[in-house]
């Protein structure tokens, strides 16, 4: 899109009166539809993620300066709270939270994408009792996350239902493997009617007639799934699953609540940050905060990059129509 | 075919109890005497269901109080950023600016924040902004209302998007050529016609300021009267032995809200979110 020429910016003013005018107050009246979203956001997102940031360069408390002298209160110390990270046993804990943080995202998010696409494409079927399914499918998603763990807790305790249905002993909620599993069934039960939903909303968009023809030309059902279904809801696919990943990179309320922040198990980046804030090591855990914050960006890009989740680009795609015809065409010629 | 299709209906129905079990045991786990949650033998119904969990979360200390308080915020976030989310939509879909595609981005990359993570400096934000503001400071609900607005919107303004793109531009047109302003053409032409993305916005925004529990615990510290309902469901948590029946019981009625709301835009909600993708 060369011929994008932002409305905003004053070219040229001669021979497009009119729409000029509109133009320029369109880039004004824009500014102003955004300024209370802009606002907000900058307010309770921007400013703690730059605070956090400034927080991860000090430390508090009292401690000894380069002198030697004991000092109080908040100290520069700059990169120090990162290197303490890397370091020593608390490289072994950031490594291991890394990798409990990867390991849940790369599992639930899988399972979730697999067992949504199968729910979806259950409840889009037309049969008896169509309602009753759909509603219960959907329902583990709107119960709160910390009711979802608390009441995982109680089915995963020792003498709970999930060892009376299975006949076995584990100790779900300890620390250990099992403890991994619990998280990972509870997050996919919450969560798999999430991508459902999206990927419902996308199989109706796809017209009957295409399946009907793919049937005429005796295409299967598995075929039909592979070379119709999948790559028709794959935009509404991929941005679920974009913004599924965000979330379970974030993760902090299931474990907490299921198994609990400290265990070494079931230790995310957000809990493990969440346990330095509350042993007040506030620079600490804003480094920590930190690192899972730019863990995520490159992820979320890389997952953009690789797969072409077009998260942004398909504004881009429903802009252009319009704009060729009413702005853009003018635009060109002024240009031009 | 024919076997195929109960095949299919089985599996259905199948995969509905899996999915609905967990919450079928919460609701029993609340009408279960005390005894029987006790007990070993865990068994898949009972014999003498009780109110007692469910009448002792209700008599206790300010429920209705606390379910009050979070039912307002859970609604005022609700209203405030389908409007917010509506109007930010309306400018990146049907506006080109410079800078758009960057505010895009800015707006996927605020849902990249860990916000549990920074709670401290969210802490020190609203202690702070209270001195200026009282309306958002500590102890008070705006606080929360403020912190899950910003939660919601950019994914409600990423969900309006595909709605307010919807909208064909040549509607707008002859409204401008009949002489309609900006401000009437955005609530008299567009706003009605995005309603079923509002819908399925709001479900989405209801259930992340519903599923509230660390804000709620980090700024209420001392208002008794701006608690909401985790404060409820925490009363039942004992350091020697937690009182499940109370627990399960006032997670039952903590869902009830939420699944009162679902169920009723649900038809909606799926018809909206198809407008949503359609692009």
């Amino acid at each position: 899109m060369a011929t994008t020429i932002n409305e905003g910016t004053p070219v040229i003013p001669t021979g497009r009166s009119r729409r000029a005018k509109v133009a320029d107050s369109g880039g004004r009246l824009a500014a102003l539809l955004l300024s209370p979203t802009m606002l907000v956001l900058a307010l309770v997102i921007g400013y703690p993620v730059l605070a956090g940031f400034r927080e991860s360069l000090f430390t508090r408390g009292e401690g000894l300066d380069a002198d030697g002298f004991v000092v109080e209160g908040e100290r520069f110390v700059g990169l120090d709270n990162y290197a303490a990270i890397f370091s020593g046993d608390r490289a072994t804990a950031f490594w291991n939270a890394f990798g409990n943080t990867t390991f849940f995202t790369v599992t639930t998010v899988f399972l979730e994408t697999v067992i949504g696409v199968a729910m979806a494409l259950i409840m889009q079927r037309a049969f008896r009792g169509r309602a009753f399914v759909r509603a219960s499918i959907l329902v583990p998603w709107a119960i709160p996350t910390a009711i979802s763990g608390l009441l995982w807790r109680w089915i995963f305790q020792a003498d709970g239902a999930a060892n009376a249905v299975l006949g076995t002993d584990i100790l779900w909620t300890a620390d250990g493997p099992a403890a991994k599993t619990a998280v990972i069934i509870a997050e996919v039960w919450k969560t798999s009617p999430f991508i459902a939903l999206l990927v419902l909303a996308g199989l109706q968009m796809i017209p009957r007639e295409v399946y009907e023809a793919a049937q005429v030309d005796g295409a299967g059902a598995l075929q039909r799934f592979w070379r119709i279904t999948l790559p028709l809801v794959k935009p509404a696919l991929l941005v679920a699953v974009l913004f599924r990943m965000l979330d379970v990179l974030r993760m902090f309320d299931l474990p907490a609540v299921l198994v609990g922040v400290n265990q070494k198990s079931v230790q995310t980046l957000t809990t493990i940050s969440w346990f330095e804030a509350s042993n007040l090591r506030y620079g600490s855990a804003a480094a920590y905060a930190t690192v899972l914050f730019v863990y995520i960006a490159v992820i979320s890009y890389l997952f953009v990059k690789l797969l072409g989740a077009d998260i942004i680009g398909q504004a881009r795609e429903v802009r252009k129509k319009p704009a060729t015809k009413a702005g853009a065409k003018t635009v060109r010629k002024v240009a031009a | 075919m024919k076997r195929a299709r109960l095949a299919a209906n089985t599996i259905a129905i199948l995969a509905a109890v899996v999915t609905i079990f967990p919450i079928y045991w919460m609701v029993l786990s609340a009408l279960k005497p005390a005894g029987e949650i006790t007990s070993l033998s865990v068994r898949p119904w009972t014999l003498s269901p009780t109110l007692e969990h469910f009448r002792r979360v209700l008599t206790g200390e300010n429920f209705a109080r606390y379910f009050l308080n979070s039912l307002g915020v859970a609604l005022t976030v609700v209203v405030l950023s389908a409007l917010v989310a509506f109007l930010a939509a309306v400018a990146v879909t049907r506006f080109r600016f410079r800078f758009r595609t960057t505010v895009l981005i800015m707006f996927l990359i605020a849902q990249m924040v860990p916000v549990e993570a920074l709670t401290i400096p969210l802490f020190f934000l609203v202690r702070d902004l209270g001195t200026a503001v009282p309306a958002v400071g500590l102890n008070t609900l705006g606080s929360l209302v403020l912190v899950h607005l910003a939660f919601t919107l950019p994914f409600a303004i990423w969900m309006m998007r595909g709605f307010v793109a919807a909208v064909p531009d040549a509607l707008e047109e002859a409204a401008m050529l009949d002489g309609a302003t900006r401000p009437v053409i955005l609530w008299r032409i567009i706003f009605p016609l995005v309603a079923p993305g509002l819908v399925a916005t709001s479900v989405f925004s209801f259930i992340t300021a519903w599923n509230d529990f660390v804000f709620a615990r980090t700024f209420i510290i001392s208002a008794k009267d701006n608690q909401t309902l985790p404060a409820a469901l925490l009363v039942f948590f004992k350091p020697d032995e937690n009182d499940w029946g109370g627990i399960m019981a006032a997670s039952t009625l903590m869902t009830i809200p939420v699944l009162i709301f679902f169920l009723v835009v649900q038809r909606r909600l799926v018809a909206g979110l198809a407008g949503a993708v359609k692009d």
